[in-house]
């Protein structure tokens, strides 16, 4: 995986507007369960996305550079379909109707 | 060109109107399952049945909740909520939704049902029945839990409970939102385009509009993963229309929700849109960045910054433009305010960003060069340059104190100056720092210098001015020439009043310099100026060389030399000599003029520092045709700090053809090494700073061009071609030398213009042929190892001298994407490995260097082979035809 300012958030498992201590508890957590002897690609990703997010200067350069990859419709469709579908609310409580 | 490209267009866009309606119709039959099962799912309510509990029917029958105790209905209200949440994926929220209902509350069940309810689909069933099972089989949510459970296992929750309708369970196996969705967004991305160039069509896009409207509010992440992925692809386009649309009908990521950083990035694509693309780099900085609460202010400011730098440098490059296409006319750098605006509120928003300060003064300065050089320059004009310039220098050492080389620029204006105490307070600044720069290890000198210069304007002070005098020799650099010190002691001399010594040491120094009369006048003129001789007493020394120098045009080229080298050794130390601002310029000027005509192959080492002076203060035109001739290349290549001189006249050019920049990556390789092997420490700093920053420019180019180039067929297609043809001329000129040498071949070819021409296209295939050979041998090389590398190395050094072949290795690798650090990499192992080379060499013929000889000529016979094919194909057509 190349981490870029649009998945460094997602690497590192953070929302947009999170603080540097944030960034930091969680860069240390990731390493603790991906620690570079083990896992050291993940490791490589980890590293790389706190890098990014910890230099403002380097976070806006990526965030301006434009993407030289198109986007892969297919690979979004993909990671969803391994989330397991949910059911609609009426419809989840339909399930419930007593038998006749 | 232009009506073709029109036509072109607008058969392309006729073609896509029909692949949409075709495609709309597809579509259609596509979608037709979701709705289907959306019309069913409508059919598949809840009901309430006849023992059903009032607190269970509340969650869906607004009337049953209206029965409840007020506290009870808000309970019901929330497990309402919370199962809505829970539909579009918001876990977290909908238990907290939950917190609130105690154990003993009638809702309790759902609040441990929603639990379950998570854990299985979080894909952990096991879990979901531990939570369950505490469930009172007799209500809503354990028989909605057991079919649930019956249609993922097949074991309903518990068998007290009756089997619900088939009808139900079918529903669960098959109409799960996420499923109906994710089939609709395939739909979407399985669309095929006939065009190539297409990357997202109309037709998708009237999907991708369906699909946003029914889908968003069940799955809006990923509704807006998929449509931001669709913006993302019409950009690969070139469309501006359905990027346009797209922008309104997807809203943007959280960073960019109105696309206006998007747009600005996508507009630097496109010839001429440099207003667009300002337009909307403002609109995100002032409109957009402000309301974004969520992103952190250090990465607004670095974000704003950067694209005021950005907008500033297209507006700089678009009056660059302007002002070459119209130099003699009109259109100028006259007008550079708004660009240096843009610049200041750059640094304004990050004032640490050293590339903001450099572009500012880079610009500052260009505009003050144009006023020096133009007729229409004023003197006021210069002054104001010349201090704004020294405000934004002294704003980048505030934001910066560890910015060295700007600290000793601004060192040099305060002791020119005599602003002592400013200088020495930014040399105290520098002595807290490693320094590598050895212009500010010789901090201290200069100081002292300038401090026997300073003393000798009192008469009550000259014994100081001549005891500093003194300290500074002690003090002089081992890298500079010590050539003006005995004129400096003569003036001090003269100062002093003794006119005998004065007039021994000046004609001793003149004696032992051995330079030309000229240049003796000038440092002497120079040296009395510097130690503060009354004007009129300084008359009589001015008149012997200035004549001279106003009509500097009629100079021997030795004696231009001679002042270039004195000029050199001012300009690297920072002296702005006042003779020197005088008479450089005109002095410059001849000089180069007067190149045109010298041929001499070796150079003296004043000659070098000659040309380091003119390189470096730009006296060589800068235009396209007055780069440097392949001649002045060639003996670059063999003289180190030429190649140096070259290099940084190069990196100073406001603007560098990019098809020409390969051409001196031999110099910098030449650079490079010379910075491991230098002796003198100046140049050996500056053997490193300048290929370095060689370097970068490569980098910088190489990425402009490929980016360009990944629009390029859409947008400039003659461009591409120009470029096709300067490339076959290149590999005409320099690859066939380096790899078919021996590919003249006994038999005479046709010269005919059509078999010229079928000649040309054979060899281009086989140039881009053997462009892969050449990346393969490279990575074969660094496979290799050092041993691999003299084995290859010694097979084509039979070919040509090591010098020769590192050459053509630093020509001819770049020109294959092989980066200039890789090229310097491989070019350096090489020279590391002389001494084994020379060793394996005398070891006689080694099998494994033959198999890769063999593979060299089987390029060159297989390259043979094809060009004789194809002609005798071409004469036998041209028969049949007759």
């Amino acid at each position: 995986m190349s981490v870029t300012a649009n998945n460094a958030h997602q690497v590192l498992e953070l929302k947009l507007g999170a603080t540097p201590e944030d960034l930091r508890k969680a860069y240390l957590a990731l390493v603790r369960q991906h620690p570079p002897d083990r896992d050291p690609e993940k490791f490589r990703d980890i590293h790389a996305a706190y890098q990014l997010l910890s230099d403002p200067l380097a976070q806006a350069t990526a965030l301006l550079t434009p993407s030289r990859d198109k986007p892969d419709l297919m690979a979004i469709i993909a990671e969803a379909e391994k989330v397991r579908p949910r059911l609609a609310m009426l419809n989840l409580l339909a399930l419930g109707n007593e038998a006749k | 060109m232009a009506s073709k490209k029109s036509k072109q267009k607008n058969k392309r866009k006729a073609n896509r109107n029909d692949l949409a309606k075709r495609q709309n119709q597809r579509l259609e039959k596509r979608l037709d399952p979701a709705a289907a099962f959306f019309a069913k799912s409508l059919e598949i309510c809840p009901v309430v049945g006849p023992s059903e509990r009032t607190e269970d029917a509340a969650v869906f029958n607004r009337e049953q909740r209206l029965n409840l105790a007020g506290p009870l209905q808000v309970e019901a209200a929330n497990v309402i909520e919370s199962l809505e949440l829970t539909s579009l994926g918001q876990f977290e929220d909908a238990i907290a939704k939950l917190k609130d209902i105690a154990r003993s509350s009638p809702f309790s069940d759902w609040r441990l049902f929603v639990r379950g309810l998570h854990a299985f689909y979080a894909g952990d069933v096991e879990m979901a029945r531990q939570n369950w099972s505490k469930l009172d089989l007799t209500r809503r949510p354990a028989r909605i839990a057991s079919t649930l459970l019956l249609a993922e296992t097949g074991q309903p929750l518990s068998d007290e409970i009756a089997s619900p309708q088939k009808v139900l369970v079918e529903h669960v196996q098959t109409l799960r939102l996420r499923k109906i969705i994710v089939t609709a967004a395939e739909a979407i991305a399985k669309v095929r385009h006939r065009d190539p160039e297409v990357t997202f069509s109309v037709s998708q896009f009237a999907m991708l509009s369906n699909f946003i409207s029914s889908f968003r509010k069940l799955e809006p992440e990923f509704v807006s993963r998929v449509g931001q992925a669709c913006v993302g692809l019409s950009i690969k386009q070139g469309d501006m229309e359905v990027f346009d649309r797209l922008k309104k009908l997807v809203p943007g990521p959280a960073d960019d929700p109105n696309w206006n950083r998007t747009k600005s990035i996508y507009m630097l694509d496109f010839e001429d849109s440099e207003e667009l693309m300002l337009k909307a780099s403002l609109a995100y900085i002032e409109q957009d960045l402000p309301k974004l609460s969520q992103m952190p202010e250090p990465l607004k400011k670095a974000l704003s910054c950067k694209i005021y730098l950005r907008a500033a440098t297209a507006e700089d490059e678009q009056l660059d433009g302007e002002y070459d296409f119209g130099s003699s006319f009109g259109p100028s750098k006259v007008n550079n305010k708004s660009v240096n605006s843009l610049f200041r509120q750059a640094i304004q928003c990050y004032p640490t960003y050293r590339l903001g300060h450099e572009k500012l003064i880079a610009s500052l300065r260009k505009e003050y060069e144009w006023n020096d050089s133009s007729r229409s320059g004023t003197k006021e004009r210069g002054t104001r340059l010349e201090k704004e310039i020294l405000a934004a220098k002294e704003a980048m050492v505030r934001a910066l104190p560890d910015e060295v080389e700007t600290s000793l620029e601004l060192i040099d204006v305060y002791l020119d100056e005599d602003e002592l105490e400013k200088a020495n307070a930014l040399v105290k600044n520098l002595s807290g720092q490693r320094l590598k720069d050895p212009l500010a290890k010789a901090l201290p000198w200069k100081l002292k210098l300038k401090e026997a210069m300073r003393l000798s304007r009192r008469k009550a002070d000259l014994a100081l001015a001549s005891k500093a005098l003194d300290e500074a020799e002690l003090l002089w650099p081992v890298w500079l020439n010590k050539n003006w010190l005995p004129f400096l002691k003569a003036g001090l001399a003269l100062r002093c009043g003794d006119q005998a010594s004065f007039e021994k040491l000046t004609a001793d120094a003149k004696e032992s310099q051995k330079t030309s009369p000229l240049v003796g006048d000038l440092m002497t003129f120079a040296a009395l100026q510097e130690m503060n001789i009354p004007g009129p007493d300084l008359k009589a020394f001015r008149t012997k060389f200035e004549p001279k120098l106003e009509k500097a045009i009629e100079l021997e080229l030795s004696d231009l030399f001679s002042l270039g080298a004195f000029f050199w050794d001012l300009t690297r130390t920072g002296f702005k000599h006042k003779a020197y601002r005088m008479q450089a310029s005109k002095a410059g000027k001849a000089f180069v003029n007067k190149l045109k005509n010298f041929t001499k192959e070796d150079l003296s080492p004043v000659q070098i520092d000659a040309f380091s002076w003119g390189a470096f203060h730009k006296f060589w035109p800068s235009g396209n045709d007055s780069l440097p001739s392949p001649d002045l290349l060639r003996r670059a290549r063999k003289e180190p700090r030429f190649a140096l001189a070259i290099l940084g006249w190069l990196i100073g050019l406001s603007r560098m053809p990019k098809n020409r920049i390969t051409d001196y990556v031999p110099l910098m390789v030449v650079a490079k090494e010379a910075a491991r092997t230098e002796k003198d420490a100046f140049y050996r700093y500056q053997f490193d700073k300048v290929s370095d920053g060689f370097n970068a420019l490569f980098q910088k180019l190489n990425a402009e061009e490929e980016r360009r180039k990944s629009y390029g067929s859409r947008f400039d297609d003659d461009d591409d071609e120009f470029e096709d043809d300067e490339f076959d001329e290149f590999d005409d000129e320099d690859e066939d030398d380096f790899l078919d040498e021996e590919d003249d071949s006994d038999e005479e070819l046709c010269d005919c213009p059509d078999c010229q021409a079928d000649r040309a296209r054979t060899r281009k295939v086989f140039d881009k042929e053997l462009g892969g050979q050449v990346k393969a041998i490279a990575g074969v090389f660094a496979k290799l190892g050092p041993s691999g590398i003299v084995k290859l190395t010694r097979i084509i050094q039979q070919r040509m001298s090591p010098e020769e072949f590192v050459l053509a290795i630093a020509k001819l690798f770049p020109n294959y994407g092989i980066s200039p650090e890789e090229t310097l990499k491989f070019v350096m192992t090489i020279q590391n490995q002389q001494s084994a080379l020379s060793e394996d060499f005398s070891s006689g013929p080694d099998p494994e260097a033959k198999v890769v000889e063999q593979s060299i000529d089987e390029i060159k016979a297989a390259r043979k082979r094809r060009e004789k094919e194809l002609e005798r194909k071409k004469h036998e057509a041209s028969r049949s035809s007759r």
